[in-house]
């Protein structure tokens, strides 16, 4: 079985790179995918969707590749608008806008956005060997994760919040943000909740809204309260600075990257019905928790930057375990995925690397590619996005206008909506408010990123169990989770207590 | 009263309405798991975290206070926000086009930007809103009505749209 599997790894490879076609495809999807994900308010998802329809006309593995680069491009893109505006293009960059952009108000965006590039490159060239090697194989795992399993998970990555600088504040922020997600029509019954009878309101606030309201319009109100000429020192960097971290930075976070971030993200993302962006949150939250130095996250320490990218990357090509080897998308992108190859005639399933080995390895090994792609192109994305953020944020004024501009068209694109910009702005009010009393506003997006699978997840399980809650701490999955998240909460507290009493003693 | 027991007391007055509206959601009875449920427990955990946050409060007598901000600064804050709640009202009337040029206009030269500059910016965005959107990745936006529909059009119409 392995040999037959290394064998067809090998031909996937002159399949691909023998045919102008696909190169030409990965190379161009590529850059369509980095030039939307850095631009505010077009989202990894909508650059697929929006691709969907000039791939028809391609042969059915160079259409799923071109869609695979481009979507991995904007999952990388995304981290360019989180770094330079504050704005994640997409939810899987939530956690590398925290530090992103603090590393930019530090005057080193041009090394926040080479952290960006180069793991993310990492994260989905470890994720995608994974994928490239033990997708069939893997694929059995998948399914030992049902809803309670998955519940489980979300609960972690919610323990986490509690982390953030702030206690009682973050809960409440993570909890509103939780709450946010279920107004509109409930997904079980399609019984509409708090929507005070505003049709519009039926599908509840859409994501983009939401993440412009919460990350985007706080920040523009924050630097309107001061001056508006800005000194800004040009950042000068040498062609090397923008192409590698330096080595002593790779050896210390080598540990979080290869142990933390990439393991969890990959395994989150080869799960049905999670994706990136929740891959990104748990392997942030627990990168932080396995730091030396976990109050400095959040201050713009760059494996803040490091570690989410890495993740959402490798959670990326994850994604596509469940998407090829059982049919299952492991998220909205990977769904559109799903959807062109039943456009194209192909039924996804493990016997696709059996009996269409061509059309499955040829994607496999593309996906792998598509790293390298975006990893080339990026250096031109980055040295344009990075003059005209370091312009903007000297002149105050246009960087406001640029930001109210993507936030409102942003918003209002996706449904075609005016109540999305109104969303907008109530959310950013909202934010801006609860910012000024330092309360932690990214709880609120992962809260209303997480918030539809927790619902799904609590209320599947329970319907599962006839409503018996111990549904939840049966299975010995969710119980090593449980434990896991319990030790990794309590550990670092003692240890950071014994640690403080310990310091005290010697003061006196 | 202290800002932050306002935004908690504010926070644990809404909180507790919505639970009293989840309450008052239909029940369908060969549901396991009602449309209420989730909501609530989230409701129900912002209503017990907001009273221990206020009792810490009281208790410890530790408050936030926020720095205070000029009055020119807060009054490009409530500008601005002024702004995006008009631009939300009249850009499905006017359309995108003459929207974004006439208010963004208006909103850089209130950002005290010479007035050429704030034209010439506002023209700039308008152009970009319809490469990017109607011509780009054809995701149509409104024209407006009336007269406004017509000049729209023809702005379109110069992109081959």
């Amino acid at each position: 079985m392995m040999d037959y599997h290394l064998a067809n790894i090998v031909q996937a490879f002159g399949w691909v790179l023998a045919n102008p076609l696909n190169i030409g495809m990965l190379i161009l999807a590529s850059f369509i995918g980095l030039m939307a994900g850095a631009t505010p308010g077009i989202t990894s998802v909508a650059i697929t969707a929006i691709l969907l329809p000039f791939t028809i006309w391609l042969p059915p593995e160079t259409a799923i590749i071109a869609l695979v680069a481009a979507y991995a491009s904007a999952v990388y893109g995304g981290s360019v608008s989180a770094v330079l505006f504050r704005i994640p293009g997409s939810t899987e960059n939530i956690m590398t806008a925290l530090d992103g952009y603090e590393l930019t108000k530090k005057g080193r965006s041009g090394y926040a956005l080479m952290l960006s590039r180069f793991y993310s490159f990492i994260g989905g060239l470890v994720g995608g060997l994974i994928v490239l090697f033990f997708t069939p194989i893997l694929a059995d795992v998948a399914v030992m994760f049902g809803p309670s399993e998955m519940f489980a998970l979300i609960v972690m990555a919610v323990s986490f919040l509690a982390t953030f600088e702030g206690g009682f504040k973050a809960v409440i922020a993570a909890l509103l943000g939780f709450f946010l997600a279920t107004i509109g029509s409930d997904p079980t019954t399609g019984m509409y909740r708090f929507t005070f009878g505003i049709t519009a309101l039926g599908g509840g606030f859409d994501l983009v809204a939401v993440l412009l309201g919460i990350f985007a319009i706080p920040e523009i109100l924050r630097l309107l309260e001061g001056e508006l000429k800005v000194e800004v020192l040009r950042e000068k960097y040498r062609f090397v600075e923008l192409m590698f971290p330096e080595k002593s930075f790779f050896i210390r976070s080598a540990p979080l990257v290869f142990l933390v971030a990439i393991p969890i993200g990959w395994l989150i993302g080869f799960l049905p019905g999670i994706g990136a962006s929740t891959a990104a949150v748990v392997a942030y939250m627990m990168a932080k928790r396995f730091s030396k130095e976990p109050h400095r996250w959040g201050t713009g320490i760059p494996e803040g930057v490091a570690v989410p990218e890495a993740a959402n990357n490798a959670a990326a090509m994850g994604t596509l375990v469940p998407t090829l080897a059982l049919g299952i998308p492991g998220g909205a992108a990977t769904a559109i995925i799903l959807g062109a190859l039943m456009i194209h005639g192909v039924i996804p399933g493990a016997w696709i690397f059996r009996y269409r080995a061509h059309l499955g390895y040829t994607v496999l090994v593309g996906t792998l590619l598509s790293n390298l792609i975006f990893y080339l192109l990026a250096p031109a994305v980055i040295y344009m996005f990075l003059r005209i953020g370091e312009f903007l944020r000297r002149n105050i004024p246009f960087l406001a206008v640029s930001v109210m501009f993507f936030s409102v068209f942003g918003a209002y694109v996706v449904r075609n909506s005016i109540i999305d910009i109104v969303a907008v702005l109530v959310i950013g009010v909202m934010s801006y408010i609860l910012g000024r009393y330092k309360f932690p506003t990214a709880p609120i997006a992962i809260g209303f990123v997480l918030g539809p699978l927790a619902e799904k997840y609590f209320r599947r399980s329970l319907d599962i169990a006839f409503g018996n809650p111990a549904v939840f701490l049966t299975s010995p999955i969710s119980q090593f989770i449980y434990i896991a998240t319990i030790i990794m909460i309590v550990v670092p507290a003692l240890y950071t207590r014994r640690k403080a009493m310990i310091n005290k003693k010697e003061a006196k | 009263m202290k800002g932050e027991i306002i935004i908690f007391l504010s926070l644990l007055i809404i909180s507790s309405y919505f639970l009293h509206l989840a309450f008052q959601l239909p029940k369908i009875p060969w549901l396991t798991i009602g449309s209420e449920v989730w909501p609530s427990i989230l409701l129900s955990g912002i209503i017990t975290t907001c009273t221990a946050a206020l009792i810490y409060r009281a208790v410890k007598k530790n408050y936030y206070v926020p720095p205070k901000i000029k009055r020119e600064g807060a009054l490009r804050v409530v500008g601005t926000v002024i702004f995006i709640l008009v631009y939300a009202f009249v850009f499905e009337y006017l359309g995108y086009f003459i929207t974004t040029l006439v208010l963004f206009s208006i909103y850089l030269k209130f950002l005290k930007v010479r007035a050429a500059i704030s034209v010439l910016v506002a023209l700039i965005f308008a152009l970009l809103a319809t490469v990017m959107f109607p011509v780009g990745l054809l995701i149509p936006l409104p024209r407006g009505v009336g007269v406004f529909y017509d000049f729209t059009s023809y702005v379109l119409s110069l992109f081959g749209r």
